[in-house]
């Protein structure tokens, strides 16, 4: 491997798909971090839940994706205020893996670009988590140097906008974004007098006219403040719901097969919207911003899944109040497959595999018990129990 | 209920919500929104059927194999809406989904779009408004005047100040969070006032904070001709991750699909403006919805198969001169598709030329420009245009489907 940013390389002969995360959460010159603060901050920090959710990103690439082409190349880079060290989750081979700064994330960009020409079929793969400045049509994603040259703070960022302009002139027809940021409040300002928004690593060159423009789909959310964010030490919420639809939230029947479910960005990016969005009705989490870029949102498989979807539920009482005073079960045929306690004012939020099934909520002061059976179907379940 | 075919049921589907507007109860409208049927029974999917809402006349019939089957309702806003039905053969089976969960009738089409919350949230969670009354005004002033453009970086917002130019309007509905505001062409529906040039503006001041509203008005229902009202909630104490200012426009045909634009889903909102493509182009009677029509299927268009619409889109920006978007919508499908570099040229001309006319009706259209203008960097024209709607879009909520700038120096 002469990339060092690759933790999953697998040769093959064809079309395949190419990975790159990246997951920022030390920033060296940011106030907290292990160089020189920078002026002007911005109220920025450090983050922890930015290299959690590359992890888990990069876990589930490596384990979990499928589709009609084969996982060529998983590349990582972290920058985190624990630990670099990443474990392939199938080869079980340790890598340290690059930190995610300019220098680094500037030769992974034109690494991973490199692979993608290798076969015009290439579907490329990029994922960001970390701060990010985002206002109007600029997004500087920020890297963990971000600040470290006072004279121009944005060497150490990468512009977005920059990097899909660049992937045009490759030659992998078809291109996947994502971008998971924690919004800087203060993102107007600190960009209103650049003229520079980051490394654009990969140049924008006229292509051949004869040549298909590669399809490309963005998905970006931003979420501002880091409590929206996500849990210190987990994956951001935006995360979560995006491994959620890639599990089945964000998969529809196929036509050609309808005992086969496949995942595109179109349906990923809705199903996205519609977990975060109940999940904010539910109580758990505030509405992030979720910023659709609509400039590009082609459609070709992400995940093929293996077997029926795997879905949120959201299971509530339906009076108000009453969710903490309930005991609630799932059930199916004779079997209970989970429980919660009473005490918690949330809605209960399990995980359960395309199929029908029984929520109870029983009432322990009361005897009251209260029972419907559903079906559960993408891109969520929502049961609402009721006194008969 | 019997129907001929035995071996056939049919499934008649509808969704409850009770709208209240100008005029009547319920308006009269029927919004259509996008609904899907799933077999519980194996079996496949039947997806992007347009479903009627309303408080009350006839669902749209599906025939289906006999079986279990869950219908379903995708809201723009976000939310799924379901019901189960046991559908016999031979027999017509009327489901009704209950989509009425707005926190006021009076707020029921924002709801649906998902520029406010549910009734449960909105009340738990909403306390009195604790900014000032907002301050607004629909322009009225010379159809000429500089405000509206996007022109050069060191003057970015050039407004027209004069305040005979502006005049008040009270909403049509106000509670303890938020305000709706209603329009038509000629200005609010409590009161024609006239307007100033194609274009409707409006200013809305809360406090410190003062933002240009582009209004998507006159906007002109495609069966009726008649004008279908522009709707803007404000919202002065808007929480993080929320819009202090949302517009919608309640056109029963196509609002639907404005609001899947809106929040990204094209591929939704394109099914809804297939639907009525002709209707769009061939009478070009409402060049709005023909824009909003055009990013959709811009957006969703792979660019390997030459579509019939592309000429439209050429006279979308010929004929409606006044509307920025059309030539923007132009040069992207140019700038989408193998070209030699005359083609290339062509696009530059519609880009820069698209910029003298002034702020783009979609905030889409702003991203638009700036990707199609970014393949011509280093040009020094373009250049500076890059400069200035990079500028002009850091006022600009990119999370609305109409251009929303906030013209303040407080936001900074």
């Amino acid at each position: 491997m002469s990339d060092p940013a690759l933790v999953h390389d697998v040769s093959i002969d064809g079309p395949a798909v190419h990975c790159l995360v990246v997951g920022c959460g030390a920033y060296t010159h940011l106030p907290g971090g292990s160089g020189q603060e920078m002026a002007d901050p911005g109220g920025m920090g450090q983050l922890t839940s930015p290299p959690q959710s590359a992890r888990a990103i990069a876990d589930w690439l490596i384990q979990t994706c499928r589709s009609d082409k084969p996982l060529g190349t998983v590349s990582l880079l972290l920058s985190d205020v624990q630990e670099i060290a990443y474990t392939n989750p199938v080869t079980g081979v340790d890598h340290d893996v690059p930190p995610a700064d300019s220098a680094h994330v500037d030769t992974a960009v034109l690494e991973w670009a490199q692979r993608g020409m290798a076969d015009s079929g290439n579907r490329m793969i990029f994922f960001f988590s970390g701060h990010g400045l985002v206002a109007g049509v600029t997004t500087s994603l920020l890297l963990s140097d971000f600040g470290a040259h006072p004279l121009n703070r944005f060497k150490g960022a990468l512009d977005f906008e920059g990097l899909v302009r660049g992937m045009t002139s490759t030659t992998a027809t078809e291109q996947l974004f994502i971008v998971d940021v924690c919004r800087v409040s203060t993102a107007r300002r600190l960009l209103a007098d650049a003229k520079f928004f980051g490394i654009v690593p990969l140049e924008e060159s006229p292509r051949d006219p004869a040549a298909d423009r590669p399809q490309q789909a963005v998905l970006y959310s931003t979420v501002a403040g880091e409590k929206a964010y996500g849990m210190p030490g987990a994956a951001s919420v935006y995360t979560k719901a995006l491994i959620a639809a890639l599990n089945g939230a964000g998969s529809q029947q196929m036509e050609e097969d309808v005992r086969r479910w496949r995942v595109d960005p179109h349906l990923l990016d809705r199903a996205v919207f519609k977990i975060l969005k109940r999940r904010c009705e539910a109580g758990f989490d505030d509405a992030p911003s979720q910023q659709n870029s609509n400039q590009h949102l082609a459609t070709f498989p992400i995940h093929d899944l293996e077997g029926r979807p795997r879905l949120p539920v959201f299971v509530r009482c339906a009076g108000n109040n009453e969710n903490s005073l309930a005991e609630f079960a799932c059930i199916t045929g004779d079997t209970q497959l989970a429980c919660r306690e009473a005490g918690h004012a949330e809605d209960w939020e399990l995980e359960l595999e395309q199929g029908e099934y029984t929520f109870q909520a029983s009432f322990p002061t009361t005897g009251e018990l209260r029972s419907a059976s559903t079906p559960v179907l993408p891109a969520y379940g929502s049961v609402s129990l009721g006194s008969t | 209920m019997t129907d001929d075919k035995t071996d056939t049921a049919l499934i008649e589907l509808s969704a409850y919500v009770y709208f209240d507007g100008p005029g009547a109860p319920d308006f009269g409208e029927r919004l259509v929104l996008l609904g899907n049927l799933f077999p519980l029974e194996g079996g496949t999917a039947r997806r992007g059927i347009m479903v009627p809402t309303g408080s009350s006349g006839a669902g749209v019939t599906v025939p289906v194999e006999p079986g279990r089957y869950i219908c379903e309702v995708e809201l723009p806003s976000g939310d799924l809406a379901r019901n189960e039905v046991d559908a016999v053969a031979g027999e017509t089976t009327p489901v009704v989904i209950d989509i009425d969960h707005s926190p006021y009738e009076t707020h029921a089409w924002q709801f649906l779009m998902g520029a406010v919350e549910s009734r449960d949230v909105y009340h738990s969670r909403r306390a009195s408004r604790s900014s000032p009354t907002p301050d607004v005004r629909w322009y009225v002033g010379p159809s000429d005047a500089p405000g509206w453009s996007i022109p050069d970086p060191d003057h970015p917002l050039r407004g027209d100040d004069d305040m005979n130019h502006w005049a008040s309007v009270q909403p049509v509905q106000a509670d303890e969070a938020t305000l709706v505001y209603r329009f038509v062409g000629n200005g609010p529906v409590q009161k024609a006032l006239g307007a100033g040039g194609r274009r409707r503006f409006c200013s809305v001041r809360v406090g410190r904070r003062r933002y240009l509203v582009t209004l998507p008005a006159p906007w002109v229902d495609l069966e009726t001709d008649n004008q279908c009202p522009t709707e803007m909630m404000v919202d002065p104490d808007a929480q993080s991750g929320r819009s202090p200012i949302s517009v919608t426009v309640r056109d029963p045909r196509l609002g639907g699909g404005l609001g899947y634009f809106a929040t990204g889903s094209l591929d939704l909102a394109v099914q809804m403006f297939a639907d009525v493509e002709g209707m769009l182009y061939e009478k070009m009677v409402n060049p709005l919805a023909a824009a909003a029509g055009g990013y959709a299927l811009v957006g969703t268009d792979d660019g390997r198969v030459r579509q019939r619409w592309y000429p439209w889109l050429d006279n979308l920006g010929n004929w409606q001169s006044w509307l920025p978007d059309g030539l923007i919508l132009a040069a992207t499908r140019r700038l989408r598709q193998p070209m030699a570099g005359e083609r290339r040229q062509e696009a530059r001309e519609m880009l820069v030329e698209s910029l003298a006319k002034g702020v783009p009706m979609y905030t889409i259209g702003l991203r638009w420009l700036m990707d199609g203008l970014s393949a011509f960097a280093g040009d020094p024209e373009v250049d500076a245009a890059i400069a200035a709607v990079r500028n002009y879009s850091y006022r600009v909520d990119m999370t609305q489907p109409f251009v929303i700038a906030r013209l303040d120096e407080a936001m900074w």
